[in-house]
């Protein structure tokens, strides 16, 4: 049982200023993490003002890492040593722990870290707060209503990702290229008693009986860096 | 907010300040200026440092949602004829209004302007229309290109000697500081909506076609114009400091003018359509709107700058270094202004940052700027050999095109649309306003034929950042090819692992 255990996948997702991504890479680099995704998204503004003048929506990037539980703890520190994420606005990290993998991936993530198995480290840092991570879909064009309402409920901000969508029913054929609807996708990290009361405002302010089609769900975090101390 | 200003406007003068350098060290070594002269220019080098920081932060949040907005409700529009004369017409307005094409054509004696901005237009405007049926119709880049280039070569042997040079130079700057935001913007709309496999190369390449198109146009009017005269620069004599504050206020109200004409038709097009399709929110309105008044002083006062400070600047360097130095030295300062130069380019920003956004980092923005500068260095050197030997710009375009036309079916694709982008986004403003005057200058000074010889540079700097951004691209295939070969994949079949079955550590805490 310890030993499945200990073997276990994590994805690890972090989210940091795009200045910040060569770091974030050469530390990955040299940790040998063996899959690891990259993409580009914005934060959200501090204030309406700032975002009207067009200091908003800071550009993040946000990778995605898939590694080994037992590694968890020693990235998260080097991250935390390399990144200053107590600074507000700087970024965020946190893993979530995945039920299924394929064993390609699994073997993959096994045969470089096959030293670092044997050092055994503390389990995953420990949480004072539990976290959860809402991901909301809204069509294109309806992040800041998204966040006007998280925020109201009580979340500290999010970060937008464009993507789109794939309904069957929605993607056409236009002469030789597919055209597919666009969607945003707006992840907020937000302790666990907050969670309930930010999604209701979701749903309900953009939900799909508005313009917006706004669906949301959420997962659960195992580790967190880079929030404020929930007072 | 004050941080993020002050990032904004220390880039904008980290990419001007070796211009001013250079000019400097000039000053105080070989070609000593007239004091007012010098100090007219480093008044606007103030000028067009705030007006880069403007302009860039305007162009974020105005003209690329725009391009970007109009860009995709076209192709969701899905009525081929709407799509062709909608682009037609786009094309054809954004060139009208574009200021560098002005500049040129104030620079062409003997051809009236409004003819050489009519075929520009229409040139842009046919291009447009072909680079977005290309993408519907999924016709390789590379293909079309081919086919563009070869043509324009044919018919460089039917066109006047002096008109060649103008011809290849109004492609190159056609694509100024409006038209490559807006139109990049426009393909990145129209790739937004797209989930196919080609969807990222094609977001580029609409400008490869605006620079083409008015390359072709050109070429045919040169069958039946010849340009005469000298040319229409003017060094203004300077003669006290309040002299030099009232020139530049002076010119002012005129760039208000050419700027505003400029921007409005952009802007009754985005009216248009945010009434009949995109109904979007009063709050995205009104930072576009914020963005809009952000483009409009930027380019103000960016345009008065370039035009009044570094024109005269850049003529005046120019004939003072044939004056007081061996031909040599020419070769080395043009080689040297042109590295720095592109960097201070406001459209490359846009570029460097569209092109690592959507090869979500494979090239860096920074890796891509100095690949630039390489190359534009490189051409400017190559433009100053020209002034002084007076060899035909024949002799370097097509093989240089032919060249990268090869290269465009061995590197991904990707690599050829960027590529081809590139070039027209090196060329803009500040190699119009400096690096065009100064060839002007030394090769007037030296007595050689300017239609010939001076004329082409522009082009010639739209042409080198193909070349490298196409050795990036043979690199990047290369190395991608080895890596492939390296990584071994370790199971053969495939299973799923599930974890959820098992009690873990999930229930920890």
């Amino acid at each position: 049982m310890e030993e499945k255990a200990e073997t276990r996948l994590e994805a690890l997702i972090v989210i940091v200023d795009a200045s910040l991504d060569s770091v974030i890479k050469d530390l990955y680099k040299q940790n040998k993490l063996p899959v690891y995704l990259l993409c580009h998204g914005y934060g959200s503004a501090e204030s309406e003002i700032y975002d009207l003048l067009g200091f908003g929506s800071p550009k993040k990037v946000v990778v995605l890492g898939i590694l080994n539980s037992a590694l968890t703890h020693r990235i998260l520190t080097q991250l935390s040593e390399k990144v200053k994420f107590e600074q507000p606005g700087t970024g965020i990290a946190f893993t979530i722990s995945l039920n299924g993998v394929s064993s390609s991936l699994w073997k993959l993530c096994q045969q470089n870290n096959e030293h670092v198995l044997t050092e055994r480290e503390d389990p995953a840092m420990e949480l004072k707060v539990t976290y959860d991570l809402i991901i909301t879909i809204v069509n294109r064009g309806h992040s800041d209503l998204v966040m006007a309402a998280a925020k109201k409920a009580g979340a500290t901000g999010g970060t937008l990702l464009h993507g789109l969508g794939l309904g069957s029913k929605e993607a056409e054929k236009f002469l030789g290229i597919t055209i597919q609807p666009e969607k945003d996708v707006i992840l907020v990290l937000a302790p666990q008693e907050k969670k309930q009361a930010i999604m209701e405002t979701i749903t309900h302010e953009v939900g799909l009986n508005t313009s917006g089609r706004g669906i949301c769900f959420s997962l659960p975090v195992n580790a967190a860096l880079g929030l404020k101390p929930q007072a | 907010m004050t941080k993020l200003l002050w990032a904004k406007y220390k880039e904008s003068v980290s990419s001007v300040f070796p211009i001013v350098v250079i000019v400097a060290l000039l000053n105080f070594t070989i070609t000593p200026m007239p004091f007012y002269s010098i100090f007219l220019f480093l008044f606007s080098a103030l000028g067009l440092t705030i007006g880069i920081t403007l302009f860039n932060l305007g162009v974020d949040i105005s003209l690329m949602p725009i391009g970007e907005y109009i860009g995709s409700s076209l192709v969701k529009s899905k009525n081929l004829l709407l799509i062709v004369l909608l682009t037609l017409v786009i094309g054809a307005i954004i060139s009208i209004a574009e200021p560098d094409l002005l500049v040129l054509a104030g620079q062409i004696n003997g051809i009236p302007d409004s003819v050489i901005i009519l075929t520009v237009s229409v040139g842009v405007g046919i291009a447009l229309v072909g680079a977005f049926l290309r993408i519907l119709f999924q016709i390789p880049l590379s293909r079309i290109l081919t086919g563009c280039y070869l043509s324009a070569f044919a018919l460089s042997g039917f066109t006047g000697k002096s008109f060649l040079s103008i011809a290849y130079e109004s492609g190159a700057v056609t694509t100024g500081p409006i038209m490559v935001p807006f139109i990049m913007a426009l393909g990145l709309g129209l790739a937004a909506v797209r989930g196919d496999k080609t969807t990222e190369e094609d977001s580029f390449g609409l400008i490869s076609f605006c620079l083409a198109g008015p390359i072709l146009a050109m070429l045919i009017l040169g069958l039946f114009f010849q340009p005469s005269g000298g040319s229409a620069l003017a060094v203004p004599h300077l003669l006290s400091l309040a002299h030099v504050f009232r020139l530049y206020l002076a010119n002012l109200p005129e760039y208000f003018k050419q700027v505003a004409i400029a921007l409005s038709p952009m802007i009754l097009l985005f009216v248009a359509f945010q009434l009949s399709v995109l109904h979007l929110r009063r709050k995205k309105l009104l930072k576009i709107l914020i963005g809009t008044i952000y483009t409009f002083l930027g380019l103000v006062l960016f345009l008065t700058s370039a035009n009044v400070g570094f024109m005269p600047a850049g003529y005046l360097l120019g004939s003072l270094l044939i004056e007081h130095a061996p031909s040599w030295v020419l070769v080395l300062v043009g080689t040297i202004a042109g590295y720095f130069v592109v960097a201070a380019e406001p459209a490359v920003f846009v570029l460097k940052e569209q092109v690592e956004e959507i090869t979500e980092g494979a090239i860096p923005a920074r890796t891509m700027g100095i690949s630039l500068s390489i190359g534009v260095a490189f051409s400017v050197g190559l433009s100053m050999l020209r002034i002084i030997t007076g060899i035909s710009l024949l002799y370097l375009i097509i093989p240089g095109y032919t060249l990268a036309l090869i290269l465009a079916y061995f590197v991904p694709p990707l690599f050829t649309s960027i590529a081809f982008d590139s070039g027209a986004v090196a060329s803009g403003p500040l190699a119009a306003t400096f690096l065009l005057p100064f060839a002007i200058g030394a090769c007037e000074t030296m007595g050689g034929n300017i239609f010939t010889d001076a004329f082409g540079i522009v082009a010639l700097v739209a042409m080198t950042p193909v070349l490298t951004i196409q050795s990036f691209g043979l690199i990047y295939r290369l190395k991608t090819k080895k890596a492939e070969k390296e990584s071994i994949i370790p199971v053969a079949e495939d299973s799923i692992i599930l974890y959820d079955k098992k009690e873990d550590q999930t229930a920890q805490s």
